[in-house]
């Protein structure tokens, strides 16, 4: 009885749901890798992305950990030559990695208000009235510089791979067989590249589909960036057993130290 | 070849990593430095967090310490008894510089007091021993004997608990380097560096200790002072990364033995100048470092 109910009140509420939506809004988002174990030998990894858009789409596509506060400190004059830290500033919710790739550049996909709202460009992460807004496009040369930021505009390309696409990609949504014209799909694709220092962690990418400059949620997938073996027992060993760790560092450090003073013993002294 | 390191949450190039190891401990042999000043900003230079930066240094400043003291000790040139009293004075120096530091934190002015003091400090050192050096190695040498005693010296020779410390050959009062430790190791906490490059001047010019012994016994005391920095680091804070120190160290425990072996070759007023020569390029690195506009207006929180 109570799961008819839901059942009910989900259809009830299909037509609300899809007034604010484009018509036949379904798409599929597929990466790979969609695990990458960061090991001893780790250099960073590369992210493929498929994405399928109803034909007519621009899609963005967006890659990001969960934002959180940034206290960071600030660079500035002091006795008018010197550059040194003046304090802190802090930026309220800005994740570890922000990467995105779009169809189009970002001002053709919808205006800047929407494109915010959607948390799309990097004036999302820091808002004009926000605190360290002033200091926006330092954080974001900063994180662009360590690889961590990215805004690829036009990098999500269907190149070749347009397609008609049928049954699948629908059925997938979960959505009745629409009409024949909306059948047509555009596949894209495209790649992050997330740096050897991007935080382990779990990262969402999420397909944002836009029509006339309507934007729609096409799918959503979650990257699992962990530690494995020896990174993982290492870390492991620093972390939960930190004085052991620090003990374990300085035996090892002095037993170097010592032997190779002994290896490089002047000639005179081993002959005594 | 690059290898992921777990703490630092990075990856850095291994050759590279031992290189910079080796010079690094090559400076730690030739003048009794722990290499911190230099190492620390260059590991953050290649990416890693500064603050498993300063604690994987010290960490690979053990073992580059070890092995110069072994060779050191071997050479007899390690004075145990100063050593030790400076050691002590050392670790209760540390204590109040740390407390020090925050109350500066607290008014708000830390950063430029600090930076300003290391720069004028730097400089001072550095030129002092670069010119006194210099008139040495011309064979000029000021007039000593029969000079009348400077305040200093007459002050010193006031102190009670006058003790003999027959390998720096100096009979001096047991609180002098008790309180010259205490004042390098308030400098150090400040300034966050070991107080190698303090130490050495400070044993040198207000010491009088002969410049062999010098080196030998500020390694020794270096060795201790960065077992504890090591330890506490990876107990309170988790910073050190063992991989990064391992590649640093095998580099410059190397470089310790080249280090001492060459300064045996070197007069020591040659050593001197060298040094100052090192402490000068420290210093107008910071000052660069102030007057130039850094890449970007914000940085990091952490480190020293």
């Amino acid at each position: 009885m109570r799961r008819v109910a839901m059942l009910l009140m989900l259809v009830a509420g299909l037509p609300w749901c899809a007034a604010g939506q484009p018509a036949a809004a379904a798409g599929s988002l597929a990466i790979r890798p969609e695990r990458i174990e960061i090991n001893l030998f780790y250099t960073g990894a590369t992210v493929q992305v498929r994405a399928e858009v109803p034909a007519g789409y621009q899609a963005a596509v967006r890659l990001m950990t969960r934002p959180q506060r940034l206290v960071m400190k600030k660079l500035g004059r002091k006795v008018g030559v010197l550059w040194m830290g003046v304090g802190d500033v802090a930026f309220d919710r800005v994740p570890a990695v922000y990467q995105v790739l779009t169809s189009a550049p970002l001002t053709e996909l919808a205006p800047r208000a929407v494109l915010a709202e959607w948390g799309l460009g990097y004036e999302s992460l820091v808002p004009d009235r926000s605190s360290g807004a002033a200091l926006r496009s330092e954080l974001v040369g900063l994180k662009e510089h360590e690889g961590l930021f990215a805004l690829a505009e036009g990098k999500l390309d269907g190149r070749g791979l347009a397609a008609e696409t049928r049954g699948p990609l629908l059925a997938e949504a979960g959505a009745p067989p629409p009409a024949a014209a909306s059948y047509r799909t555009r596949v894209l694709s495209g790649s992050f590249h997330l740096p050897a220092r991007a935080p382990a962690g779990d990262y969402v990418v999420d397909l944002i589909g836009f029509n006339n400059q309507v934007p729609v949620q096409l799918g959503s997938v979650t990257l699992h960036v962990e530690h494995a073996g020896m990174a993982r027992a290492w870390r492991h060993l620093a972390i939960d057993h930190g004085l052991a760790h620090g003990i374990m560092a300085c035996v090892v450090a002095i037993v170097i130290g010592l032997l190779t003073g002994l290896l490089f013993r002047p000639k005179s002294e081993e002959s005594h | 070849m690059h290898l992921y390191l777990p703490i630092a949450g990075n990856d850095i190039n291994i050759l590279l990593m031992v290189g910079l190891g080796g010079i690094v401990g090559f400076l730690s042999g030739l003048f009794g430095v722990g290499g911190g000043f230099l190492m620390t900003p260059l590991l953050m230079m290649m990416g890693i967090p500064a603050t498993v930066a300063a604690a994987s240094d010290s960490n690979q400043i053990v073992a580059a310490s070890a092995s110069g003291c072994y060779a050191h000790f071997r050479a007899r040139t390690i004075d145990f008894r100063m050593g030790m009293l400076m050691l002590l004075g050392g670790v209760g120096g540390g204590t109040v510089g740390v407390q020090l530091i925050r109350v500066l934190r607290r008014l708000g002015e830390a950063d430029f007091v600090i930076t300003v003091v290391y720069v004028l400090m730097l400089g001072g050192i550095g030129s002092y021993m670069f010119f006194e050096s210099l008139t040495a190695l011309r064979g000029r040498r000021p007039a000593a004997a029969g000079a009348k005693p400077s305040i200093y010296r007459r002050a010193v020779e006031a102190l009670p608990l006058r003790m003999s410390f027959p390998r720096s050959k100096v009979t001096i009062s047991a609180l002098m380097p008790a309180l010259l430790g205490i004042l390098v190791g308030v400098l150090a906490a400040i300034m966050g560096v070991g107080g190698g490059f303090i130490m050495v001047p400070v044993m040198i010019y207000l010491l009088r200790m002969p410049m062999h012994v010098v080196v030998g016994t500020s390694l020794f005391q270096i060795l201790f002072t960065c077992v504890n920095v090591t330890v506490l680091q990876s107990y309170m804070n988790h910073t050190v990364d063992f991989m990064l120190a391992l590649l640093l160290l095998l580099g410059s425990v190397v470089g310790a033995q080249i280090g001492v072996r060459a300064g045996k070759r070197l007069k020591a007023d040659q050593l001197k100048i060298l040094m100052a020569v090192i402490v000068l390029a420290v210093m107008l690195k910071m000052l660069l470092g102030l007057l130039l506009r850094p890449d970007f207006l914000l940085t990091y929180k952490g480190g020293h």
